[in-house]
């Protein structure tokens, strides 16, 4: 099963949604797509608009491919599970996103070879990118030098109240 | 001590349930927005929500308001932040009432900093970004100190 998400954005994310359903039009694999507030309604994929954690969490474990925009959310869950991540950035000149900090930050994921990206998403494209995300090697940060730092910054505020 | 964890809903709340390891032993409070996720976060600490404020100035105002009857009533020692907009009442209020402020800019943020990174700047206490690439484009209190992932 692949697995398609686009958090709970306000805005829609119609090409990602569109070109996901095309995907599956032509898969023999299962797509279920979390479309937000996308006003496309898959025909080909499963789809919804917005799961609770538990079931995002579910289906995340039962992929075997992630697709998802450029953000943290499913982008964490995918990476903890260690599973194969097919980044698509949401674009401010489609009115995706306020800016394009998403094309910035899967490109570096990309440059640190945990993720695949494609700009412009089409079936083809798609079909390329989940193919090459499986032949990366399963790679997640260690977030434990980040927590340490928190809980020192915190210890030292506790010390010397404001 | 009692910290206020204030973030939306999304990725910036999946963000924030990877540092809370590192809160263990501190009593902590939510502030975020309703969405499907509200049982996701009641069952982690007390928690506070309000309707997504988006960029509509009108409905930050109404959310700067909650912020502060809110900091009135829970009286945290600490305000720490990953956004989203969310964030800014909270951060100034912070700054008004003499409470400690942490705000981390997103994972998602790899050379360019949020519109609300750069508005709570000048008035957090700590400032971390999660890519060191970021530091020569931010001031000089910024800090790298690691990332979520």
């Amino acid at each position: 099963m692949i697995l398609v998400t686009v958090g709970l954005h306000q805005a829609g994310f119609e090409r990602l949604v569109r070109a996901m359903d095309a995907y599956a039009a032509t898969s023999h694999e299962r797509v279920v797509i979390q479309r937000g507030t996308a006003a496309y309604r898959p025909r080909h994929a499963d789809h919804f608009r917005f799961a609770p954690p538990d079931r995002m969490a579910a289906l995340s474990q039962e992929a075997r491919v992630i697709v998802a925009h450029a953000a943290a959310g499913t982008a964490v869950l995918a990476l903890r599970l260690g599973k194969p991540l097919v980044l698509v950035p949401r674009r401010q000149a489609f009115g995706e996103h306020l800016d394009d900090h998403q094309q910035e930050h899967a490109h570096a994921l990309a440059a640190g070879g945990r993720a695949v990206v494609v700009d412009h998403p089409a079936p083809w494209t798609l079909r390329q990118a989940v193919a090459a995300a499986t032949r990366l090697p399963p790679a997640a940060g260690d977030p434990a030098p980040l927590r340490i730092a928190l809980r020192e910054l915190l210890t030292s505020w506790e010390r010397t109240p404001a | 001590m009692k910290i206020c964890l204030v973030c939306s809903h999304g990725g910036h709340l999946t963000e924030l349930l990877q540092l809370l390891p590192a809160l263990t032993g501190h009593r902590l409070v939510i502030a975020t927005y309703h969405s499907a996720r509200d049982d996701q976060v009641r069952a982690l600490a007390p928690a506070h929500f309000t309707a997504n404020a988006g960029r509509s100035p009108w409905r930050l105002l109404c959310t700067a308001r909650w912020a502060l009857r809110l900091l009135r009533a829970e009286r945290p020692d600490a305000i720490v932040s990953l956004g989203a907009e969310i964030a800014l009442p909270f951060f100034y209020l912070g700054r008004l009432l003499r409470i400690r402020t942490l705000y981390i800019e997103s994972w998602c943020r790899v050379a360019s900093l949020s519109l609300t990174g750069r508005l709570v700047y000048p008035v957090a206490d700590a400032f971390w970004v999660q890519w060191p690439q970021l530091l020569p484009i931010c001031g000089r209190r910024a800090a790298y100190r690691g990332a979520i992932l």
